[in-house]
């Protein structure tokens, strides 16, 4: 690591990088046959394990009450077909509200989150800094010991927080475990890169934005990933905060419907809250198992413009040893 | 990569005579930045916990903290009287230890896999669909797995139709660790890779092919260039769960409680439950947590601290 | 390793959402306390309610006879119709709410949610009988209890707050909150005082009783019926195979042979450990023995014998394997889909199962097992709460404003047949559901979306077996609860509320455990005497010291 040749890749060079990965490079040994046999049989495992399950899901979230009775749970072979539990599911009076809810809330929420967590990052992994130490332990801390229930909700509606969006985003805003992660792959980065941009007269903020950011795009990526699926998935704040119906984001809409044709607990004797209702044409276990699919569905549509930033050798040219 | 030397050397230059107010004047913008996390967490985060000295009192919410008895070490003297709270802890231990070994590595190993597969089509592929297991709840794993392995899963029923005797692989104690750490690798494996594939992509490939010029082969490639520029995040993940070391989840256990019996089962969280919070029963909880987190802490310490020795840079570095 | 934040689900509402929680409350408490189906209070100190100073707190009841049953229901059963009525009554003259300001209310839902305030026409159809909107803070069912005890420690309460029994057990030091938080409606209904709430004084004295916290009428009660368990079974695949239902322990076993064939994924049993219990002739709670000593459940010798009968269904492969594997699985699919033949649960199942099953499956049939015991001889039933949830009023409010607010609970508690009762279950005939050929309401596509369960859970109504739709449910019904009406257990502690301590709640699960292990075989049979003897000296001599300081102090 002498000497480097400091430039930021270039669009142009890493995507001849993407290009060139698809080849062996010419340096590369060929592949043993056994080597290719043993990573085709494991992989082919992974993904069968992965998807099949994954399709019991789907199948069944597709399954009328006849295919999920005669099946006596998930469905595995598929017969009639139907999207009665989507339809069920998004046909209701406040899901479209809630679902712009949970836009709203997951993408704010996220780029808030990273913000934060990518100054707060960078501000503590300069080596030596002032009070870097003690500031890393109390972030460190909060992963160790967490407040109950009761005082959180004391607190956020003392701040008059009750009923508002903002409870659903500062009081989980910071994840200790994604800011330790990112200040470590920022920990990562050639110590000269930045010493000499310093020298070069760059500002803190310029040093952040201009050579640790477009080398970090990763892991910036990827705390965002678990960023937005924190938000996304969650709706225990809501329950607590939200006292108005209306403001309710989707999970916690699409968690009513989970109940929904359940009798009470064993302790109500015999109240039944829908007599004869016919409140459900879905039978349960499809709505759950159709939950269960909007909850990733986001996420896998997603994945793929996160993906792209885990290309091999975001720093090719970048250093040249 | 910053070294412990060098950052000795910073440490020892900032330190030589230099006082604090010049260290200010340097580094200010490095505060300002991490001052909005600070704020948040003191204030969402640091006062509201402050709630846990309901560790060492008869909590009532209705007379609140102030208005409730103290009762010193009570809670904490009751939580380790209990034979069962040592096994709880021994089973979470064990659990845990098990987990270090058969389910930390996977994640790395199959990003290295998946990292060396040449085309690119397959890859996005592969990377694209092995995640999905960590969005679906326990309840559903564990009935997954009940389905196809169960007493009247999908293989004991096929074993009964053509004669054979079924068997059942989710009650049996002796292989329960076995059966919850494999749960466990379905589940999150996957999505515990993202991260190292992340780190992965931060490794210069120029290394690779000097490497390859100088004659490495592929495992000396592995050996010498990739896990070293994965060894930071590994030790950085490896030290984070050690802190975390008395939770191992709490659904999947109260869920196969039955199947397999309380003595294999119980770990740390569920006995919290039962005994604490089922009966409302908070300072005892309260106490519980404080135990788990003081216990992770001095897992971390000394954990990082052997990191130092070993020359890594761990969760936080020396100076 | 997600590395994502603090927000995921809590226990309490996990355990709720898979069913256990309801399970594992019920058990642990019809094993520990007085057959306190939702599992009671509890405290760290615990307490009780006098019981004879009950009579004068309590509403004089007044039975309401403007819909008339076509089943009577004795000692406590259930009235019956066989049919709905074509005429419904006016029961409530003139909107409570005079002054027309807004009623603030919060609820558990068992439904998805419904369009708000405003923009919702089924509201609006009641809020005009009830002179004011009723603004719902509901919240889903299953997450209840992890809304309560935060609102309830911060204080921070709608005008009415329903809350239900099983959700008690969790919140620690209720009986404090009742008294900081919730108005004494002793001044406004004891004796003749509720007779501007003719509703009201419909409902069963037993269950006011209920209602009862710190010698103060503190909630509107919900009445229960106070089954714990019926024994299903499928009639449908029981009559293919030539099997009667059992009427003694013998009958039962031999089901289990007859009735497994696990080649072609049948099992006889699901959970029947209560009702092998019950059939045995162990108690609910405590029985007291001849020397007026408090005997646990227990530590019966019926106890030993139901266990060890239990036992054998699981070592013979007679019970379903994942039931064997998940104590609180979800069997209703299994049952439904004929995997298993005989379970047990709770009395609304059987109308939930019909609703379901009667659409797909022609030749579903189903039917309870009459209570039978174990020797072919008189059985008995244990007797559960009279009552299951309560609405209570916030503590501080204008006398005028309770009346209101009382008037609001006896326009909820109007009975079946009433056009009220008919209105806040089902909405506007013809706009909200139409009638069927059996003269069911079938909600309209306005009515599925805009129709939640939410007045309902305001106070409660008599219970009535109603759904007449289905062939032969109510009569059934109605002579199972007939039935179990004459053979009910007399409760030790009826009437009296007692909150159990929470050292003596917490024994309950160490000691299923131990039971869950020698039914699977993991424990020698003798090792119960080794349970209960450890039960006994970690906590159970001292609860049974309470529990006969709570009689004695009710001169029982």
């Amino acid at each position: 690591m002498t000497s480097p040749n400091l430039t930021i890749p270039s669009r142009l060079a890493r995507r001849r990088a993407a290009t060139a990965e698809n080849q062996r490079p010419a340096w590369e040994e060929p592949p043993s046959v056994p080597g290719r046999l043993s990573k085709g049989v494991i992989l082919g495992l992974v993904v069968l394990a992965v998807t099949f399950p994954l399709y019991v899901v789907v199948v069944t979230s597709l399954s009328s009450t006849e295919a999920v009775t005669r099946a006596g749970g998930l469905v595995v072979v598929p017969r009639e077909l139907t999207l009665s539990a989507y339809v069920q599911l998004l046909s209701g009076g406040v899901v479209t509200k809630a679902l712009m809810v949970s836009m709203g809330v997951t993408v704010i929420g996220t780029l808030f989150s990273l913000v934060i967590t990518v100054l707060a990052a960078y501000g503590l992994s300069r080596p030596g800094s002032l009070l870097h130490r003690p500031l890393l332990f109390v972030v460190l801390l909060t992963f160790l010991f967490g407040p109950g229930i009761i005082p959180s909700y004391l607190l956020v509606s003392s701040f008059g927080l009750i009923d508002s969006y903002a409870s659903l985003i500062l009081p989980t805003a910071i994840s200790a475990f994604n800011l330790i992660v990112m200040r470590s792959f920022f920990m990562g980065i050639p110590g000269e890169l930045i010493d000499s941009a310093r020298v070069d007269g760059a500002s803190e903020f310029g040093i952040l934005t201009r050579i640790v950011m477009p080398l970090s795009k990763a892991v910036v990526a990827v705390v965002g990933l678990f960023y937005a699926v924190s938000y996304w998935n969650a709706f225990f704040n809501a329950l607590l905060y939200l006292n108005d119906n209306n403001k309710w984001p989707l999970q916690l809409v699409l968690r009513t419907y989970i109940v929904q044709a359940q009798q009470l607990p064993a302790g109500a004797g015999g109240i039944v809250t829908s007599p004869g209702m016919n409140l459900a044409p879905a039978p349960t276990l499809a709505i759950k198992m159709a939950i269960v699919v909007i909850a990733v569905l986001p996420v896998l549509l997603a994945y793929p413009f996160i993906q792209r930033h885990f290309t091999k050798g975001v720093i090719i040219g970048a250093v040249k040893g | 990569m910053t070294t412990v030397a060098e950052s000795r050397r910073l440490r020892r230059s900032s330190r030589g005579g230099a006082n604090w107010r010049q260290r200010f004047r340097k580094d200010w913008p490095l505060l300002l930045m991490v001052s909005p996390v600070i704020v948040l967490l003191g204030v969402f985060h640091y006062f509201p916990t402050l709630g846990n000295v309901i560790a060492f009192q008869d909590y009532s919410p209705y007379a609140g903290i102030r208005g409730s008895e103290w009762i010193g070490f009570g809670n904490f003297a009751r939580l380790f009287a209990e034979p069962e709270f040592w096994s709880a802890l021994l089973n979470t231990l064990t659990i845990t230890g098990f987990q270090l070994v058969f389910f930390f590595p996977i994640p790395i190993f199959l990003a290295l896999l998946l990292n060396s597969v040449l085309s690119v089509r397959v890859r996005t592929m592969i990377q694209g669909v092995a995640y999905l297991p960590h969005f679906f709840s326990w309840v559903l794993v564990v009935s997954l797995f009940q389905q196809m392995l169960g007493g009247s899963g999908l293989l004991a029923q096929s074993l009964r139709t053509h004669g054979h005797g079924a068997f059942d692989l989710m009650t049996n104690p002796d292989t329960f660790l076995l059966l919850v750490t494999s749960q466990a690798v379905w589940k999150d494996a996957g999505w515990g890779m993202i991260v190292f594939l992340a780190a992965l992509s931060t490794i210069n490939p120029a290394l690779y092919e000097a490497a390859a010029a100088d004659g490495a082969n592929r495992w000396r490639r592995m050996w010498h260039i990739t896990l070293p520029g994965l060894r930071p995040v590994i030790v950085l993940l490896l030290i984070l769960r050690l802190g975390d070391a008395l939770s191992v989840g709490f659904e999947q256990f109260i869920l196969q409680r039955a199947a397999v019996g309380s003595e294999v089962s119980e770990v740390l969280d569920t006995y919290v439950y039962y005994q604490g919070l089922l009966v409302g029963d908070f300072g005892y909880g309260a106490a519980a947590g404080l135990f788990k987190g003081v216990v992770g802490l001095v897992l971390i310490l000394v954990a990082n601290r052997f990191a130092h020795m070993m020359g890594e840079q761990g969760v936080y570095s020396k100076s | 390793m997600t590395g994502t934040g603090s927000s995921g689900p809590n226990r309490r509402s996990f355990l709720a959402l898979v069913g256990a929680g309801t399970a594992a409350v019920a058990g642990a408490a019809s094993l520990t306390a007085c057959s306190d189906g939702g599992g009671g209070g509890s405290t760290t100190a615990g307490n009780a309610q006098a019981t004879d100073k009950l009579t004068g707190l309590l509403p004089k009841y007044t039975a309401y006879d403007g819909v008339k049953p076509d089943l009577i229901g004795e000692n406590g059963a259930a009235p019956g119709f066989t049919k709905y009525p074509t005429q419904l009554t006016r029961a409530v003259a003139e909107p409570p709410v005079k002054s027309g300001k807004e009623v603030t209310a919060m609820t558990p839902l068992w439904a998805p949610a419904p369009p708000g305030l405003g923009s919702n026409s089924y509201y609006a159809a009641n809020n005009e009988r009830i002179g004011a909107g009723v603004r719902f803070n509901i919240v889903n069912g299953i997450d209840y209890g992890d809304k309560l005890g935060p609102l309830l420690a911060a204080g921070n309460i709608p005008e009415l707050l329903c809350i239900p029994g099983w959700n008690i057990g969790g919140l620690t030091r209720f009986g404090q909150a009742v008294d900081k938080l919730f108005e004494d409606l002793t001044p406004h209904l004891a004796g003749d005082k509720v007779s501007p709430y003719p509703m009201l004084a419909n409902l069963p004295t037993a269950a006011w009783a209920y209602a009862v916290w710190n010698n103060q009428l503190k909630a509107v009660p919900f009445p229960s019926d106070g089954i714990p368990w019926l024994l299903y079974y499928r009639k449908d695949l029981m009559d293919k195979a030539g099997a009667q239902p059992p009427k003694t322990i013998a009958d039962l076993e031999a089901l289990g042979k007859q009735m497994t064939d696990a080649k072609r994924k049948q099992w006889a049993f699901g959970s029947i450990a209560d009702e092998v219990q019950r059939a045995y002739g162990v108690p609910g709670g405590w029985r007291k023995d001849s020397s007026g000593k408090l005997i646990n459940k227990i530590e019966t010798p019926e106890f030993e014998e139901a266990v060890a009968f239990v036992r054998k269904t699981f070592q013979n492969g007679w019970v379903h394997p994942e039931v064997v594997a998940n104590a609180s699985a979800d069997q209703k699919p299994l049952f439904e889909g004929g995997q298993v033949v005989i379970r047990q649960d709770g009395t609304g199942t059987w109308g939930e199962t019909l609703q379901r099953q009667q659409a797909v499956n022609p030749s579903f049939k189903m039917d309870a097992v009459l209570p039978f015991a174990h020797d072919g001889g008189t059985p008995i039933v244990w007797s559960g709460d009279p009552a299951g949830i309560f609405t209570f009023v916030k503590k501080g409010l204008p006398a005028d404003r309770i009346a209101e607010l009382l008037g609001v609970l006896n326009y909820t508690a109007a009975p079946f047949g009433t056009e009220e009762n008919q209105l806040y279950n089902y909405g506007v005939e013809g706009k909200h559901y139409t009638r069927q050929p059996s003269g069911a309401p079938k909600l309209t596509p306005l009515g599925q979306k805009e129709i939640a369960p939410t007045y309902i859970f305001l106070g409660g109504r008599p219970l009535a077996i109603t759904t007449s739709e289905y062939p032969g449910y109510v009569e059934s019904m109605s002579a199972m609860q007939n039935a179990i009406a004459k053979v009910r257990e007399k409760n030790l502690f009826e009437g009296i509320r007692v909150e159990q301590p929470a050292k003596f709640a917490a024994l309950a699960q160490p000691f299923d455990d131990k039971i869950q292990d020698i039914y699977r075989g993991r424990r020698p049979m003798s090792d119960l005497k080794v349970a209960v003897k450890e039960w006994q000296t970690k906590g159970g001599d001292a609860g049974r010291e309470f529990f006969a300081k709570v009689l004695s102090d009710n001169g029982r």
